[in-house]
């Protein structure tokens, strides 16, 4: 997923923080600063006082870093509930004469996936087109039966559905991604 | 791990925005002279004011947050578990790899086409797949001879997979236990 490298960074980030700030607050707790630091009150030290002196602008910045925050933090929950890192339709231009050719990525994944069911030892086949619409990159997982010779397989999915696909996008550069698992599935025995 | 982490990042935003929209209004309100209008912080500026950091409350909300924050640290900074295992590609735009259940499920079905074998549990690891295999003999010697078999057919569909780092492999043979 997409946002799965922001969100670890982001809770990384936290936890650092909560963690530091338990830390001090053991520390000045039991005197690790001092004793008389341990007796003083929670505000009276130096950034207490600097924040009550220089209140007037302080917390003023602090509202607008907040809006700040609260804005990013909107960004990231519709990031997590509402976009998708799939692709949307892709425009295939094959020179002036040609004109050009809206392809919607579901037709490319679905031919693909129907392609690739067709192969010898494969149970099933899924087939996704993510990123940006100039830039895709596919992503296809393959679910070979446990009897499939994978390495033939392999070689059949990219010399021919792979490579199909590259020639229907005009990319011979295509990223892709293949995942080949193995199925489950105990074949049954001819008695 | 990528599932619970989207959830926790969600009630972490959320937290985010009620606390900034908090802060924002009560700074409003205080600028307008007005009270305060979501949460009473003249109470918490006076327990503040009052509470000394040896305080036993300050204590046990310090050891409640490094626990916390370590928790999610831990969670956070452990290294994730392998799923793909790369294979060898002549093109170079192509990320073909084998799932680690995959590989998993055709080394064990290797060691099952051995005359001999009844049972096979696979587990496989970054650098080392383990093939627990049972014989179908109870007798020990019977099912140390299926030993090597079963390496080599494992072996041979790690040769066929052409996988960038194979793993290593370790075979162990059981007789049936009764």
């Amino acid at each position: 997923m997409h946002t799965d490298r922001t969100n670890r960074l982001a809770l990384t980030v936290f936890g650092l923080i909560v963690f530091l700030a338990g830390g001090f607050g053991l520390t000045a707790s039991t005197g690790g600063f001092g004793t008389a630091y341990a007796h003083r009150a929670l505000l009276a030290n130096r950034l207490g006082t600097y924040i009550g002196t220089h209140g007037d602008w302080l917390w003023p910045a602090a509202a607008a870093a907040c809006l700040l925050i609260a804005l990013i933090a909107l960004r990231w929950i519709a990031a997590l509930l509402l976009s998708t890192d799939r692709a949307s339709d892709i425009t295939v231009t094959r020179g002036s004469r040609q004109g050009t050719t809206i392809m919607h990525p579901a037709a490319l994944s679905g031919a693909i996936t129907r392609e690739i069911e067709t192969y010898h030892g494969v149970a099933t086949a899924r087939a996704r087109v993510l990123g940006d619409p100039g830039d895709p990159a596919l992503v296809v997982t393959v679910t070979a039966a446990r009897s499939a010779d994978l390495a033939a397989l392999r070689h059949r999915i990219e010399s021919h559905a792979l490579s199909h696909a590259r020639h229907a996008l005009g990319e011979p550069g295509l990223p892709v991604q293949l995942d080949i698992n193995v199925s489950n599935r105990t074949p049954e025995r001819v008695s | 791990m990528r599932v619970i982490n989207r959830p926790l990042a969600l009630v972490l935003a959320a937290a985010l925005v009620v606390a900034s929209v908090i802060v924002i209004i009560e700074v409003i309100a205080f600028i307008a002279h007005a009270g305060p209008v979501v949460v009473h912080w003249p109470a918490w500026y006076r327990w503040a004011a009052k509470t000394s950091w040896n305080a036993l409350v300050i204590r046990v909300w310090s050891v409640i947050l490094i626990i916390a924050g370590a928790i999610v640290l831990a969670f956070e900074l452990k290294p994730r578990r392998v799923t793909r295992l790369k294979l060898r590609s002549d093109e170079k735009a192509t990320d073909a790899a084998m799932t680690r259940k995959g590989l998993a499920g055709t080394l064990r079905a290797a060691a099952l086409e051995i005359d001999g074998i009844s049972k096979a549990a696979v587990t496989v690891r970054r650098r080392r797949a383990r093939v627990a295999a049972t014989a179908a003999a109870r007798d020990r010697a019977a099912a140390d001879a299926l030993r090597e078999p079963v390496a080599e057919a494992a072996r041979q569909r790690l040769e066929n997979l052409q996988m960038r780092h194979p793993p290593h492999l370790r075979v162990r043979v059981l007789p049936r236990s009764r």
